[in-house]
């Protein structure tokens, strides 16, 4: 049962003006030729001192490390956190642990993760708690405080251990399906389709022999002097590129909206990455701890975490322009579809234009609107693509 | 491992707070009279109040006060029966009717009253040592509250010294000051140390973290028992003199002679006297 941490001097006989006191009556005893009671403030005097000079060595050799398991999860979750201490000297110590937790992950009794212990000579000692993660973000567990003294806990001396960072997914939700407004000439999309799609030129390579000669591109292969082919995309690749815009979410008023819109948006990009759709995403906000506010489309090994752990990092600052991002990350060919997210159509009218003159097919979420913007066409409330809990 | 913690934990404890008692007993009844307040009676008092306190909140006895105060008197009419009635067995009061047929001098009255007052002093302090709390705060309090008084014992004691003739009398009081001292540190350390962490050692350094841990435990308990009981055992050790003296009757002198033959260039043995000890 863990203890709840203790402020204030243990003893009185460790404060320096009854130590005086003791000083004091050592002279008189001295004095007088009092044997016991000379005795008596001697030891007070020397189990101070050695206290002292004990605590002062007690953080020698003494490593600690953090570890948490696992450090990805989703809201009510928990993970375990471990600190592993150990006592590379011959000096017996006690050793406190405090390991300062952020307001969205919270011990399962809910007390402090803060524990002590003696630690002998050349010893290790763990302590586990068990964390459940409250709300979505990047939280920064610890660092830990490790305090650090003589066996009898007199004079604690401090220091600072390393600190570990927790990434806490939006939590995912159950959706109403979502029809995106597709553009495909060339049948339904399917796996490893042999059918591609020659209105959605790809790029160029040279020729491969045994390729139909309709693939020539004969205008490239004659201004570089050989043979070029075109390459097409194929009609699988029905792509979703989902941009999540900043503007509107600042402030705490926003931020359970703003919860609610990223809760969407995981739950979204997981269900295309479950249809096989390979699944992108823009943002202008802000990441906190770094990372990369635009992933390409893809459904390569560890796409949707990142994606995931985008949204986790999301800060509603916005920090760079969504259309410069958009324009120059060249993300928009032929074969995406967009869906934004945002928290009203009034808060990014530049975006909608800009991807209005490029005709990208878009699906528009937005938080708050009006009901006749509803009718304006492929305009979703946030709230109404929420399916039962 | 943590319940031989435990353990050690309510030891020390115990033997910090019979340490300072111990210690105002021996000074107070040392003004009185000759005869000593013995281990064995202050541990009995004691550890019967607080046993009897744990029994009664661990079974949830709904007459926890008559129980306690029934052996409160059950241990002052110990201490009555050791003082004035040695040699007759305590359970069948007989000696009690005895005492009250023939009553002894006021004198003998008062001293009998103090270890009385003593024993039921011990008792109640093991009712109140039973339901106190172990955390590292209180044995810390209670450190410095024995220490207080202790300090309070020697300054009467140079009181009382400055007064020629009152101090007659050598108690067993200072005795007590050291083992307290040990007993304190390890009920602190015991009490500062404990964790349910799991513990283990480093790699390669099992052995030599071991042999210190077991040196520590046992020179900590080992100092601080022999502390305790030094003593006492002083105290046993002359009465068994006197008994050996007083049974071995003709053979007396030969079997005297035969320990200081081998005791001779160490130690003067003293001559026997009257009985000293209560109980």
């Amino acid at each position: 049962m863990p203890r709840p941490r203790e402020a204030g001097y243990p003893s009185i006989f460790t404060l320096p003006p009854v130590l005086g006191c003791v000083a004091l009556g050592l002279f008189f005893a001295l004095l007088t030729a009092q044997t016991t009671l000379a005795l008596l403030c001697l030891l007070l005097i020397a189990l101070a001192g050695t206290a002292k000079a004990w605590s002062h060595l007690s953080l020698a050799r003494i490593t600690s490390e953090l570890r948490l398991s696992p450090r990805r999860l989703f809201p009510g979750e928990s993970l375990s956190l471990a600190m592993d201490i150990e006592n590379g000297k011959l000096l017996p110590v006690w050793l406190q642990v405090s390991v300062p937790l952020p307001a969205s992950l919270r011990t399962r009794s809910g007390a402090p993760a803060a524990r002590d212990g003696g630690l002998s000579s050349y010893q290790a000692l763990r302590f586990d708690w068990r964390i459940t993660a409250l709300a979505r973000g990047v939280h920064e567990i610890g660092p830990a405080q490790l305090s650090a003294a003589d066996p009898l806990g007199f004079f604690p001396n401090q220091k600072l251990a390393a600190a570990s960072e927790v990434i806490v997914y939006p939590r995912l939700i159950a959706l109403h399906p979502l029809a995106l407004p597709r553009r495909d000439l060339f049948g339904k999309p399917g796996v490893r389709s042999p059918i591609e799609d020659p209105t959605y030129l790809n790029g160029v390579r040279d020729y491969q022999p045994g390729r139909p000669a309709r693939h020539i591109h004969w205008k490239a292969s004659a201004r570089h002097a050989r043979l070029l082919e075109k390459m097409c995309e194929t009609t699988e690749s029905e792509r979703v590129l989902i941009v999540l815009c900043a503007e509107g979410f600042d402030g705490p008023q926003n931020a359970d909206a703003l919860e609610r819109c990223l809760e969407v948006v995981a739950s979204l990009a997981v269900q295309l990455d479950h249809q096989r759709h390979p699944v992108g995403l823009v943002t202008n906000g802000r990441l906190k701890g770094g990372g990369a506010n635009a992933l390409g489309m893809s459904r390569t090994h560890g796409q949707l975490s990142q994606l995931l752990e985008t949204l986790a990092r999301f800060e509603p600052v916005v920090e760079r322009d969504v259309i410069e991002m958009l324009s120059g990350a060249a993300l928009l060919s032929a074969t995406v579809s967009v869906v934004s997210a945002s928290h009203s159509l009034a808060a990014t009218p530049l975006l909608f234009e800009y991807l209005r003159q490029r005709r990208v097919p878009t699906v528009k979420l937005v938080s708050q609107c009006q009901e006749r913007e509803l009718t304006a066409g492929q305009v979703v409330r946030l709230n109404d693509l929420r399916g039962a809990p | 491992m943590k319940r031989g913690a435990d353990v050690a934990l309510v030891l020390a404890r115990g033997a910090l707070e019979v340490c300072v008692m111990l210690a105002w007993a021996s000074l107070t009844l040392a003004m009185m009279s000759e005869r000593r307040y013995t281990l064995g009676l202050a541990l009995g008092a004691f550890a019967g109040g607080a046993a009897l306190t744990r029994f009664c909140s661990g079974h949830r006895l709904r007459w926890r006060s008559p129980l306690q105060a029934a052996g409160a008197v059950l241990g002052a009419l110990y201490t009555v029966h050791g003082l004035f009635a040695p040699t007759e067995p305590f359970s069948n009061f007989f000696w009690l009717n005895e005492l009250i047929r023939l009553p002894p001098s006021a004198a003998s009255w008062r001293v009998a009253a103090a270890f009385c007052a003593w024993s039921v002093v011990l008792w109640i302090a093991g009712c109140r040592f039973a339901a106190r709390s172990d955390a590292y705060r209180e044995v810390c309090g209670r450190f410095d509250r024995g220490l207080l008084w202790l300090f309070a014992l020697l300054f009467v004691k140079l009181l009382l010294r400055q007064e020629p003739g009152v101090w007659q009398t050598q108690d067993r009081a200072d005795a007590l000051i050291l083992p307290y001292f040990v007993f304190g540190l390890i009920a602190i350390a015991v009490a500062r140390n404990r964790s349910d962490g799991r513990r283990s050692f480093m790699r390669g350094r099992r052995g030599a973290g071991l042999f210190v841990a077991f040196a520590a435990l046992v020179l900590a308990c080992g100092v601080g028992s022999t502390l305790f009981s030094l003593p006492f055992l002083h105290d046993a050790s002359e009465v068994s003199y006197e008994q050996l003296a007083a049974f071995a009757g003709p053979f007396g002198p030969v079997i005297v002679e035969i320990v200081l033959f081998f005791l001779r260039g160490r130690m003067v043995l003293p001559l026997p006297t009257s009985g000293r000890s209560c109980a």
